[in-house]
């Protein structure tokens, strides 16, 4: 619950880049709250003891990925305008997250938390390798009925979790040098990381535990009866 | 040697909170090497985490970028995960603003903050590439310290070039100027360089000394050269209104220890607690006046968005008009919802105004020091409060809306005895029924160290209580506080104070023993989990040093101390004097 009447809800897309790749979801929710701090911005609090700023944030980034489509969304007791909004902030933050887009969106529309439901990553293979080699992995990787894997997570009992049903697509891309496009499920209703999909490829498990890929998330959708729509 | 960007990205793939080694926070400083004359690194011998939360290297970040021809970046200790990454793939300590080795650095300073990072300063200058021993470094870095350990680094002393006493601000930009000045005109001679630099105020080249010993009982210093000092006065900023403030501190990005806003109102402390080496080393009381304090206040929230102030001095409640300051900036704070809250908090200047106007912060607890459970003990330490002090400051606390209390207690204090010790939890006790009444009980958490003698304070004679005898009185503790619902009891690791009271109080012939204990993989010995005292005892054994001779010893007042040469400003006759008071009040109300 907001204490005061929020007048604007402002979206926003920003992208983080190789130098804050390796901040948390945390992190980056701190970062911007912090920026907003800064850009002196007419925020909305929630009520209770800790009274903190209403700011929503897409789903996580895994750590060590950087994106072009990061989403958030911010009330506002007053208007701004959108331009104003992302100059402003832009400011206030450093160069490795930056916002793309700013647009007032409606109050009533759901938080983006709860409609993206599909993450787009590109996978750059370190070193060599062959596109026949990739189309190769992919094939017998999506042969597959199951995907199986333990999830170990801090605090919590590992669980068993079937990937596959949270892969949508998997093709070779990139013109000169071969990359992967992988759209998978991601958001509220369960997912896959990048990561995890790419450990199960044949052959390429990597030394030291170490993921050979490079990996970017390109985009972030709402995924609905076949069709892929920008959240803003 | 170009940056090493390229390897990290690798390695912090691997590791846990790689946004500890990143470098590119907001406000960090970023200059060109090229552009200016000496390249220096701070570094912080623990976590990421404890060393952002300090204060202290921050105004020395200020103090030196602010000058145009002067860079300073940092380096924290890396953990355990990125030490062994580093190792086995060769890539030595860098400094984190520009990913730089920090071998090819001017200057390297370690901030001293604790004797139980010790370890990890050699593990750092092992890391970094560097020979351990001084004597055996005739280029690279000079190898600086400073911070409160510095006014006794003995232990520390073969491996260092320098040691600043007191206030960095105005002394550490000057030090480094004149060490690049030195180094042009003795074309890199580096005894020469230190020889020349003793002459500055507040400098201690340990090397221009040497300890004399009978067996291993030490019996003064000798000095070696004359341009040194006899005894070295430690540098003293005069103005604080006047001296340069992080009012534009790095924001980290991953979650630290104390992440907020720090001010500091003032520094010194004029209480007179015996057993406070802070009280003595960061003396004379100097305040920032309420203007600037305002002024700096506003400039930090605006160039940080931190939503918490956090007023920090020895003991902030004792700044004058701390009330009318505090009001006045929560009324012109800059940002929304400022919190603003006071670390260390007097029980008898604790008002129920100032109640009032932090009580945004009611949520969590409030801190107080009573240090000791009774009257008799308070007195002998000088903590000169009542329980009538204390009854008052929690009453206008609860009236305020608190409901959780912080308690620090110390056991082992001279003249203590197991009474006092019960008297802690009976203290506890009396203060639970007097608020029995209200509504809601109390939650109190207990948290109790061990007394350790430090260097120059007034029980710097004092033994510190065996350590068998300490978990004695750790289990009458617990016993004497069963039964009290709504209190949470801990303490300090005992094993560990043992080890800082040795090293507080060491001589150089703790070297050898600190770096075999370092060989045979202690670290971050501040760290419950990682600190064992088995493989210490191991590395005294070798060394053939008696841990106990250095703990437990009562010093007599005409013996030579390790640290007679190193000046607080407070001389030894006013710290004697102080001693036998201590002893006189004992007296007067009797114990052992």
């Amino acid at each position: 619950m907001a204490e005061s009447d929020p007048r604007i809800k402002m979206r926003f897309q920003f992208v983080k880049g190789d130098e804050l790749k390796y901040i948390s979801h945390l992190d980056t929710m701190r970062l911007l709250l912090r920026g907003l701090r800064r850009g002196a911005f007419p925020l909305v609090f929630s009520q209770g003891y800790h009274p903190h700023p209403l700011l929503g944030l897409s789903p996580p980034l895994p750590l060590g990925v950087t994106s072009e489509a990061e989403y958030g969304e911010i009330l506002l007791r007053e208007a701004v305008p959108p331009g104003e909004f992302m100059r402003r902030l832009n400011g206030c933050l450093p160069g490795g997250l930056q916002l793309v887009r700013a647009a007032e969106a409606d109050l009533s529309e759901p938080p983006l938390m709860a409609v993206i439901n599909a993450a787009l990553y590109r996978a750059f293979p370190e070193g060599e390798e062959g596109r026949e080699a990739l189309e190769e992995g992919i094939r017998r990787l999506l042969e597959r009925k199951e995907i199986p894997v333990i999830r170990k997570r801090q605090g919590k009992k590992p669980s068993r979790v079937d990937l596959r049903p949270h892969i949508f697509a998997i093709r070779v891309a990139g013109e000169e040098e071969p990359c992967l496009e992988l759209l998978l499920r991601t958001g509220s209703s369960g997912g896959a990381s990048p990561g995890e999909i790419l450990r199960e490829l044949p052959g390429k498990e990597g030394a030291d535990g170490q993921l050979p890929w490079r990996l970017h998330r390109a985009g972030l959708y709402i995924y609905r009866d076949g069709f892929l729509r920008e959240p803003m | 040697m170009a940056d090493l960007r390229e390897v990290l990205d690798k390695l912090l793939a691997q590791v846990q909170k790689p946004a500890r080694y990143l470098g590119n926070e907001w406000n960090a400083v970023h200059k060109e090497h090229d552009s200016v004359a000496v390249r220096a690194v701070i570094a912080f011998p623990d976590l990421y985490e404890v060393g952002m939360s300090n204060l202290g290297w921050k105004v020395l970040y200020e103090a030196v970028n602010r000058e145009e021809d002067l860079l300073l970046e940092r380096v924290f200790a890396p953990a355990g995960d990125m030490e062994a990454l580093m190792r086995r793939w060769g890539v030595p300590l860098f400094a984190l603003e520009s990913a730089r080795p920090v071998k090819e650095f001017d200057v390297l300073g370690f901030s001293l903050q604790y004797e139980l990072s010790y370890t990890n300063v050699l593990n750092m200058l092992d890391l970094a590439g560097l020979p351990l021993y001084s004597s055996r470094r005739q280029e690279g870095p000079l190898i600086i310290g400073g911070g409160p350990c510095a006014f006794n680094p003995e232990p520390l002393a073969p491996f260092f070039d320098l040691f600043l006493l007191g206030d960095g601000e105005e002394a550490l930009p000057e030090l480094l100027r004149a060490w690049a000045e030195l180094t042009r005109e003795h074309s890199g001679n580096r005894r020469e360089i230190l020889a020349a630099l003793s002459r500055r105020e507040g400098v201690y080249v340990p090397s221009l000394y040497r300890p004399l010993y009978r067996g291993k009982v030490f019996q003064g210093m000798e000095r070696l050269d004359e341009r040194a000092p006899e005894r070295v006065r430690k540098r003293v900023v005069r103005d604080l209104d006047r001296a340069p403030f992080p009012c534009a501190p790095i924001v980290p990005y991953t979650g630290i220890v104390h992440d907020r806003a720090a001010l500091e109102l003032f520094r010194g402390c004029g209480r007179g607690c015996r057993f406070c080496q802070a009280g003595i080393v960061y003396r004379p009381v100097r305040r920032r006046s309420p203007e600037r304090l305002k002024e700096m206040a506003r400039e930090l929230l605006q160039a940080t968005g931190y939503e918490e102030l956090s007023l920090v001095s020895l003991s902030s409640s004792d700044y004058p008009e701390i009330d009318a300051l505090v009001r006045d900036l929560a009324a012109e704070s800059p940002v929304e919802k400022l919190r603003i809250s006071l670390p260390s908090l007097r029980l008898d200047a604790f008002s129920g105004a100032l109640a009032d106007q932090i009580r945004q912060e009611r949520r969590g607890s409030l801190t107080f020091a009573p240090e000791a459970g009774t009257e008799r003990l308070r007195r002998i330490i000088r903590k000169e409060i009542d329980e009538g002090d204390l009854y008052r400051a929690v009453g206008s606390a609860v009236e305020a809306g608190w409901k959780q209390f912080k308690f620090y207690f110390m056991i082992g204090l001279p003249g203590e005895t197991e009474r006092d010790v019960e008297g802690i939890a009976d203290l506890v006790r009396r203060l639970l029924d007097h608020f029995a009444g209200k509504k809601e009980r109390l939650r109190i958490s207990v948290s109790v160290a061990t007394f350790v003698p430090k260097p120059h304070t007034p029980f710097q004679w004092e033994p510190q209580l065996e350590l068998s005898r300490v978990k004695e009185r750790q289990r009458l503790l617990k016993a004497a506080f069963k039964g009290l619902r709504s209190v949470e009891l801990s303490y300090h690791d005992a094993e560990a104070s043992f080890l800082e009271a040795v090293f507080a109080r060491g001589d150089r012939l703790l070297a050898p023993v600190l770096e075999r204990a370092w060989r045979s993989g202690c670290r971050f010995d501040g760290w419950t989990e990682q600190f064992s005292l088995e493989r210490w005892r191991a590395a005294f054994q070798e060394e053939k040093i008696h841990p106990e001779s250095y703990a437990y010893r009562r010093y007599a007042y005409e013996e030579p101390l390790p640290w007679d040469h190193l000046s607080p400003g407070v001389k030894k006759e006013a710290l004697l004097r102080e001693h036998r008071r201590a002893w006189e009040e004992a007296q007067r109300h009797g114990g052992e």
